[in-house]
């Protein structure tokens, strides 16, 4: 028998969902290092702020590693002006298992910001985002890839979502006091267009989930309107990963993608590593600082959550 | 992504209350089956077992103590007319070989609704966590002697019954639940051995109908010990635990508390979990400054803690 280390106490509702009756997915066929590869990638790319060129490359990138698996995504556009400059924002949404009736969402950011103003020497320099954003789009491909090869489906559809603009319209993320997402805000305005019947059945919204000592927290507001979503996701990750996941909450809510699912009454939680320091949107958030380990903890966790279904 | 949203403590729902007041409204529901006499479960006897199991020194595996465990089981059940299956394998996990055998004694054979009483009976091999003697083989009362001694009195108490209960018995005595090199926790690459290979392999034990839930023991002598409902088990088992706690509470309440553990513990319902068979951990799983020192001694534990898991298993069986 194994004791967890952290005494923290995550006290949150006992009522239990019904027993799972798919079969235990192969967690192997989810690869750490194909993850971390798709990472490189996409920093090499550099900025993938809304405008650049990057972010057309992580737009065909993304849409090429879904084909490559039989899957067809499809693009949701919007032109989006205010204060800031005009840009056409580009959700990319991808669907496995069409058929099913019950669906989640799995959901990320793609755009990264546009330069690493949190840098102390290079606050103008173009943003490598390893962590900040190319991992939560490491995470969904490598899930895609590792669904593909389950012998049986998991018991409900998914949904990946590819949000652009989730960095505000200045492309600077907590850099810009008036910064809102832009594209999960459209997404979900306009949920009935993806959504014409059932709405999905929840959401999971990943973002900074490589870091190689990374601690993932239940997220205070996610805690609120998912909470049995959380505990199962947070009970799995601390069997199955204990070094990257403990039960003690975010000490503040964190303003990421979920906030406009949970507008829209989806059940929707957010799976962060919030504390990056002192690397967090600086040229310093480079793939050295993943590690392959991290990604397949949370991976993982994810496919076991996904057939306990 | 902004971290800069206040908190607004006030909307919180405060989660443990409503989970405590779950526990106290759902379900006492009335047996069908005659009242066991629970006296028939004699905590002076489990404590025995655990004196005679700690005499064979540590029941890791591949150590001389690690068969007497399996015989004396083996040999306490053909006592109550129960026959004892081996299920042997070869392991290779972490590079480590070695020779593994889960020990399976079915009662009421033909009864076609069953459960499964489990727990390990290998021991971790030295007590690792002791400040003085680190290297000092493990005696190990608590942990593991407790759940065997739970199993075989249990045996014994529905054996001297003179109703069955409503539901087949099968008890299970996992090897290998310390890991690979018999460590348990002091092992970072720990994973239990004997419950997946079980789980794997259900069908050569349940070629037709699956066991309807799992009951797994582990630590469970201490005189102080608080039995709390952990975590990972209340996802799969939460009607299960319901019951057993609301039984614990009202005839043995020194002993159990509603509170969920504040950690999921991997424990060997989690293989049974992911085979589909409901099963929850009853554990005490407090248990310092003597968890897995030289100090996990008989004088530890006592008939009453015994008795107080014991009696309330038996009375759990019979509400089915």
């Amino acid at each position: 028998m194994r004791r967890p280390v952290a005494a923290a106490l995550l006290s949150i509702a006992l009522a239990a969902p019904a027993v799972a009756q798919a079969p235990a997915p192969d967690v192997a066929q989810w690869q750490g290092e194909r993850a971390l590869a798709d990472i490189v990638t996409q920093v090499s790319f550099g900025s993938r702020a809304m405008g650049t060129p990057g972010h057309e490359m992580t737009i065909a990138f993304i849409e090429a590693q879904l084909r490559a698996l039989g899957i067809e995504p499809r693009r949701q556009t919007a032109d989006f002006a205010a204060d800031g400059p005009t840009h056409t924002i580009t959700n990319i949404i991808a669907s496995i298992y069409p058929s099913a009736m019950k669906r989640i969402i799995l959901a990320t950011h793609y755009d990264s910001i546009i330069r690493a103003y949190r840098d102390p020497q290079n606050p103008d320099a173009p943003m490598p985002g390893a962590n900040n954003s190319a991992s939560g789009v490491a995470l969904l491909l490598e899930t895609a890839r590792a669904l593909k090869a389950q012998q049986a489906p998991p018991p409900l559809g998914v949904d990946f979502v590819f949000f652009d603009g989730e960095e505000g319209a200045l492309s600077l993320g907590e850099g810009d006091p008036h910064f809102a997402p832009l594209g999960s805000a459209y997404f979900a305005q306009h949920l009935d267009e993806v959504y014409p019947k059932a709405r999905p059945a929840e959401a999971i919204d990943f973002d900074m989930v490589c870091w190689r000592e990374m601690k993932l927290r239940p997220e205070l507001g996610s805690l609120q309107i998912a909470p049995d979503q959380v505990r199962r996701f947070w009970t799995t990750g601390r069997l199955f990963a204990p070094a990257y996941f403990t039960m003690d909450p975010t000490p503040a809510e964190i303003f990421d993608d979920q906030v406009a699912l949970a507008r829209v009454h989806i059940p929707a939680f957010l799976v962060i590593g919030f504390d990056y320091e002192p690397w967090y949107n600086t040229t310093q958030d480079t793939p050295d600082k993943c590690s392959a380990e991290a990604l397949a903890g949370v991976g993982r966790t994810l496919m076991r959550y996904l057939y306990a279904h | 992504m902004s971290g800069a949203r206040s908190c607004d403590i006030s909307m919180r729902i405060d989660f443990a209350a409503f989970a405590a007041a779950l526990l106290f409204t759902a379900s006492t529901a009335a047996a069908q089956t005659p009242q066991p006499d629970v006296s028939q479960w004699q905590g002076q006897r489990a404590l025995a077992d655990i004196e005679k199991l700690v005499g064979f020194g540590p029941r890791a595996m591949d150590v001389p103590g690690h068969r007497q465990t399996i015989d004396t089981i083996i040999a306490e059940m053909k006592k109550l007319g129960v026959t004892a299956r081996e299920q042997s394998w070869n392991s290779t996990v972490a590079d480590q070989k070695h020779a593994m055998t889960n020990v399976i004694a079915p009662m009421y054979p033909d009864a076609t609704r069953r459960i499964i009483l489990a727990t390990h009976y290998d021991s971790v091999i030295r007590a690792y966590a002791d400040k003085q003697h680190p290297d000092a083989p493990m005696p190990g009362a608590n942990n593991s002697a407790s759940g065997v001694a739970v199993l075989l009195e249990t045996a014994r108490a529905l054996h001297a019954q003179k109703t069955p209960p409503g539901l087949g018995i099968d008890f299970i005595f996992f090897d290998g639940e310390e890991g690979p090199i018999s460590l348990g926790a002091g092992d970072p690459h720990w994973q239990p051995l004997g419950s997946p290979y079980f789980a794997e392999h259900l069908a050569e034990t349940y070629p037709g109908t699956k066991p309807e839930q799992a009951v797994i023991f582990d630590m469970v002598c201490w005189r102080e010990m608080k039995l709390h409902p952990e975590q990972a088990s209340l996802l799969y088992a939460a009607d299960q635990i319901d019951k057993y706690w609301n039984i614990g509470r009202t005839f043995a309440p020194g002993f159990f508390n509603n509170q969920p553990t504040p950690q999921p513990i991997f424990d060997d319902q989690i293989a049974l979990n992911d085979a589909h068979i409901p099963a929850f951990l009853v554990i005490g799983f407090e248990y310092d400054p003597w968890f897995n020192t030289t100090a996990d001694t008989p004088d530890k534990c006592s008939e009453a803690a015994l008795n107080g898991v014991g009696r309330t298993t038996l009375r759990y069986i019979y509400a089915h």
